[in-house]
């Protein structure tokens, strides 16, 4: 076998020019996949943290029967009891794959700052729950420039009976306030004349800003609120009206003990069928009926699901269009080589090769060519990739606040199969050329009349 | 098919297509080549001698007709077991020397040895030494094809022929390519190998000079054997 890689090899050197030019379409196919898939993976696990950490989805959603779906039109029929609440937490705090949980609560209504007023929608998360998503592992090895906070600090730096709330940039903007707690003394309230000239200047004079909510009861709900922060939810259609508050203030605002959901993040994604099929049984083994939706779920999560299929179809695409240049290059190559050794190949027959010998010939070849080429590929794709992400390249994805910066990240397991399948394409063109030229007579090769 | 035989051709015809046209090469050809000869297959170009020994060397097959190496029926084998038979069996000494320009001529006398399993790497050096030192080229083993003169690539691919140990070795117009005096020299390399070896010798040419040094003659004119 050594002697006829050795052989391989020195017939690689035979067509320099013919080789190049094959080596080359292999290469620089390989290291565009390589980027592609870089873009690919970064773009994947980037909207994946983004899904699961920073938007608060979490792994699993629990939510009451039908509470996806209907929980903003009928809240009090579709949300979670303080007696499920109380049987759910029992659980997740026990379950051995649950890293940790939030109580989570959301709705719609109108935040003024005494003289205008403009519609939200308030999410309700646990501020502490949200430090340590600030602190994950995942988001830091993702999403390392995560800085949604613009001005002032986190929920989690103030007390709860402050009544601490974030507001969107465009909303704090709309409603003239674009300074926050901390920028004023303690129980700073500035009233306001709506009808002087200067009521717009005073608006941003404290930090107080008054929601009113219709309540779960049906009855009219007003609630003061501090705003400690403010922050981008990263797309311009939801800047303008996003909130942040605590679960617990929501509830207040809302005047309800129940919840919308619970948000579940596992230390372990990768088991999370079976976490999720555990929490379902034991939760009725106690009598609770729960849905339970994991976050790459198409309803939980449209964007991610919308995107990354957008992605992986792309993805799919270009690789198949640089394989199908790869196995023709190869094709090609291999053809003109072999029909110009056919002597060759005659003389290999008349010593006594079998047609499988001669046939692994010339795949060790492209073996060889196929792994210098994909060497080569690999060495281009990672000095590109590191010369893109060196250069800080900003683009704007569609919807999006603010720039993101362009970063390829290679994966190794799509690199991996990226460079067998180039291989096997390889190995196959120079198979089937190879058997189809191998079926002649020898003395036919030998004399040149094959066809 | 006596004890020494070791070629029997037996009514074999071969024809060739040329477009719509089928031309006969070989004509019901009989012949038998004992071990030990020193035959010369003369005749005119196109007059067969080729395609005979293409169906002797068993990298044609016949239209009708037997060929049997041995005793054996090359006919009844398949592809690989031809190969096989020709690996141990035959070696071919070709006009145009037909040596793989990337390896040394050591490696090209070494390249029939390489698929044979039954010989080891110790055996296969000694006999790659052994073929070089009988053609004279022990010094030039290192050197690859294109750093040879004509005579010295044909005595590289005798080399090669002969490593084998084969019972049968068949040359096409071995000294088409050279000068009389390269030619000459040739013919008294495969003589004396004949002799020293006893191995038998079968080779087509048109040079009717080489008559007088062979031991036997057999004429082709137009795919027919003549007396």
């Amino acid at each position: 076998m050594m002697h006829f890689c050795m052989i391989a090899f020195k017939n690689l050197l035979r067509n320099v020019k013919r080789n190049l030019a094959t080596g080359s379409a292999i290469a620089f196919g390989f290291c565009g996949v390589l980027m592609l898939g870089g873009y690919a993976n970064r773009v994947q696990n980037y909207l994946a943290t983004y899904t699961v950490y920073v938007i608060h989805t979490g792994h699993l959603a629990l939510f009451a029967p039908n509470g996806m779906e209907n929980f903003d039109f009928k809240p009090k029929n579709h949300s979670l009891s303080p007696q499920t609440q109380a049987a759910i937490e029992n659980i997740l705090k026990s379950d051995p794959n649950v890293e940790f949980f939030e109580r989570q609560l959301w709705g719609a209504g109108l935040v003024g700052n005494g003289c205008v007023s403009l519609p939200f929608i308030a999410k309700g998360i646990e501020p502490e729950t949200d430090k340590k998503i600030y602190s994950h592992p995942m988001v830091r090895r993702w999403m390392p420039q995560f800085a949604p906070i613009l001005k002032g600090r986190e929920l989690w730096n103030y007390p709860s009976s402050l009544g601490g709330v974030a507001l969107s940039r465009r909303l704090a903007r709309g409603l003239g306030k674009t300074s926050v707690h901390e920028d004023f003394p303690p129980g700073q309230v500035v009233l306001v004349d709506c009808a002087s000239p200067d009521a717009r200047q005073k608006f941003g004079e404290d930090a107080n800003v008054q929601f009113l909510v219709g309540s779960w009861e049906g009855s009219i709900n007003a609630l003061d609120g501090e705003v400690v922060s403010l922050f981008t939810t990263g797309f311009d259609e939801t800047d303008s009206s996003a909130i942040m508050a605590s679960t617990e203030y929501l509830q207040r605002l809302y005047d309800t003990n129940y919840l919308g959901r619970y948000a579940i993040w596992l230390k372990h994604p990768g088991r999370l069928p079976e976490t999720r099929e555990r929490i379902r049984a034991r939760l009725s083994e106690v009598g609770e009926k729960v849905d339970i939706y994991d976050w790459d779920d198409q309803r939980m999560s449209p964007y991610y699901f919308g995107t990354v299929n957008f992605l992986d179809s792309l993805v799919g695409f270009i690789s198949v269009v640089m394989g199908v240049v790869i196995l023709f290059s190869v094709l090609n190559s291999t053809t003109m080589t072999i029909l110009e050794r056919s002597q060759e190949i005659g003389t290999y027959r008349a010593l006594g090769f079998r047609r499988s010998q001669v046939r692994n010939l010339f795949v060790l070849e492209s073996v060889w060519l196929g792994l210098l080429a994909l060497l080569v590929g690999a060495i281009l794709g990672v000095v590109v990739i590191g010369a893109i992400n060196a250069s800080k390249i900003i683009y704007y994805p569609p919807g999006a606040s603010d720039g993101l910066q362009l970063v390829l990240i290679l994966n190794p397991i799509f690199s991996l199969l990226a460079a067998l399948t180039a291989m096997l394409l390889t190995i196959a063109g120079t198979w089937v050329v190879a058997s189809s030229r191998l079926r002649q007579m020898p003395a036919n090769l030998l004399s040149g009349v094959a066809r | 098919m006596t004890s020494s035989t070791i070629v029997k051709v037996d009514q074999v015809s071969k024809s060739y297509r040329l477009g719509q046209v089928s031309v006969p090469a070989l004509k019901n050809v009989a012949v038998d080549i004992h071990g030990g000869e020193f035959t010369a297959l003369i005749g005119a170009s196109g007059s067969g001698k080729s395609t005979l020994l293409n169906m002797i060397g068993c990298i044609d097959n016949p239209d009708t007709g037997k060929v049997w190496i041995q005793g054996v029926d090359v006919g009844t084998l398949n592809d690989n077991a031809k190969s096989d038979l020709r690996n141990q069996k035959i070696g071919f000494i070709f006009q145009s020397f037909n040596l793989v320009p990337v390896l040394s001529v050591f490696e090209n006398v070494e390249l029939p040895l390489l698929i044979n399993h039954q010989i080891s790497k110790a055996e296969r050096r000694q006999r790659v030494e052994e073929a070089l030192k009988d053609v004279g080229l022990e010094t030039l083993a290192n050197n690859r094809p294109d750093q040879l003169s004509g005579g010295q690539r044909q005595r590289a691919a005798i080399a090669r022929a002969l490593a084998g140990h084969p019972v049968l070795v068949l040359a096409d117009e071995p000294t088409a390519n050279l000068d009389s005096d390269n030619s000459n020299r040739i013919i008294d390399l495969m003589l004396q190998l004949n002799k020293k070896k006893n191995v038998t010798f079968l080779f087509s040419t048109h040079d009717e000079k080489l008559m007088g040094r062979v031991n036997r003659i057999i004429h082709i004119k137009d795919g027919v054997i003549t007396p």
